[in-house]
């Protein structure tokens, strides 16, 4: 088997094996299956164009994991402008619970956060992996990790009290 | 809204377990993947066969109406991180920044010398006087800001010296032998941005010094005390043109 072949190879068992985590955190900013496969196809497409820069195979599904959220953010964001024609974000269905409005401002305030704490939040909050499993996978020590996760929760308490004072 | 409060919408949200259905089988979604890879690796084979005809349709044009003059040297976009020695070491010739000169609207001399002969693809950072290339995270995006950091004794005296140009979000690796580590470059909108860095410096005098950093760039520069006798200087804005 030639070298680029079994780089494609390698790369593909690392699809098959990580695809369902892929697509699970997907999954939590897209709610269409369809969607989510476009966005996991397009983050991965990005990371094989960018291979030559990540030497692990581990690094490298984590690697991919990032542009996963990416991908899906980037894909949220572009139906959203599309929706925005029709209604603005903020206008909540009436019959929606507390708790429902609740946890939509909360996806949109994780949506506006900067990359390095909405990744964070994803994969060390939402996704529910173990600290070391979260460092390892966002390529930082566990008290990094420690200090993201308290930024991005200052950073969203922020985000939260300002959307509640303006609505 | 309590810092609790969140604690206890992001659990909710966490326990929100999302559907594992509706899917494209898997064997199906590796062969959409093998397809569009090949669609993409076309697409860059036949831009690359166009921008090297149109390189040397620009050579002979230039040839042929100033033959008394060297055809200046094209430039062809590659993807290639790996450049050759002479383009560093003459990118690298051109006159730095002035001392002090931590305000960065415009980028130094050789900066724009080596953005020119590497073109727009290729992520370029000055460490010290030494050039590197790093692959960039935005790579069809301007490079609209320019960022420098120093790394200073309390005296004033530089210990090292990092430029470079960006979008904004960057992730770029050092294994150098004097400096290594990350910079990790987020913009979080036009004016600001979050950088995080993790670099060991090994300098002669000075011995070890260890930076782990994270830094929110709400002005053009900021300085940080790192330690007792070791400053931070970063210089973050947009560039002029």
């Amino acid at each position: 088997m030639s070298i680029p072949e079994n780089q494609e190879c390698r790369f593909e068992n690392m699809i098959l094996e990580h695809l369902p985590m892929f697509r699970s955190l997907s999954r939590r900013i897209l709610n269409n299956p369809v969607e989510v496969d476009d966005a996991v196809q397009s983050a991965l497409l990005k990371a094989w164009q960018r291979r030559r820069s990540f030497r692990g195979e581990a690094q490298l599904a984590s690697w991919v994991a990032r542009i996963v959220i990416n991908e899906s953010y980037d894909l949220l964001r572009r139906q959203q402008k599309e929706k925005l024609v029709e209604f603005t974000d903020t206008d909540l269905p009436a019959t929606e619970s507390t708790r429902e409005q609740e946890l939509q401002r909360l996806d949109r305030a994780i949506a506006e956060l900067p990359e390095l704490y909405r990744q964070t939040v994803h994969i060390a909050i939402l996704a529910g992996y173990d600290t070391t499993t979260a460092a390892a996978m966002l390529d930082c020590s566990p008290n990094t990790l420690y200090q993201r996760i308290h930024k991005a929760k200052e950073l969203l308490y922020e985000a939260l009290q300002n959307d509640y004072s303006e609505n | 809204m309590t810092t609790p409060k969140i604690d206890e919408l992001l659990e909710a949200r966490a326990r929100q377990t999302p559907p594992a259905t509706g899917y494209q089988p898997t064997q199906e979604f590796i062969a959409a993947f093998r397809l569009q890879r090949q669609r993409r690796y076309r697409r860059i084979l036949l831009r690359r066969y166009w921008l090297a005809a149109a390189a040397a349709v620009l050579i002979l044009l230039t040839w042929l109406w100033s033959p008394q003059e060297p055809a200046p040297a094209p430039h062809v976009e590659t993807s290639d991180c790996t450049a050759p020695s002479e383009r560093l070491a003459a990118a690298a010739q051109a006159p730095a920044a002035p001392a002090g000169a931590s305000d960065c609207a415009a980028p130094s001399g050789r900066l724009a010398a080596a953005e020119r002969y590497f073109g727009p693809t290729t992520g370029l950072i000055f460490v010290n006087d030494e050039l590197l290339v790093f692959e960039r995270q935005d790579e069809d995006q301007a490079n609209n800001y320019l960022v420098t950091i120093e790394i200073l004794s309390t005296g004033g005296a530089k210990l090292a010296r990092l430029e470079f140009a960006t979008t904004g979000n960057d992730y770029i690796v050092l294994e150098e032998e004097r400096i290594a580590g990350r910079i990790f470059l987020v913009r979080s909108d036009n004016q600001n941005a979050v950088l995080e860095l993790a670099l060991h410096l090994s300098n002669d005098r000075r011995g070890n010094i260890h930076l782990d950093e994270i830094i929110a760039l709400e002005q053009r520069n900021t300085t940080l005390a790192i330690s007792d006798d070791t400053r931070l200087r970063v210089a973050f804005c947009r560039r002029e043109s």
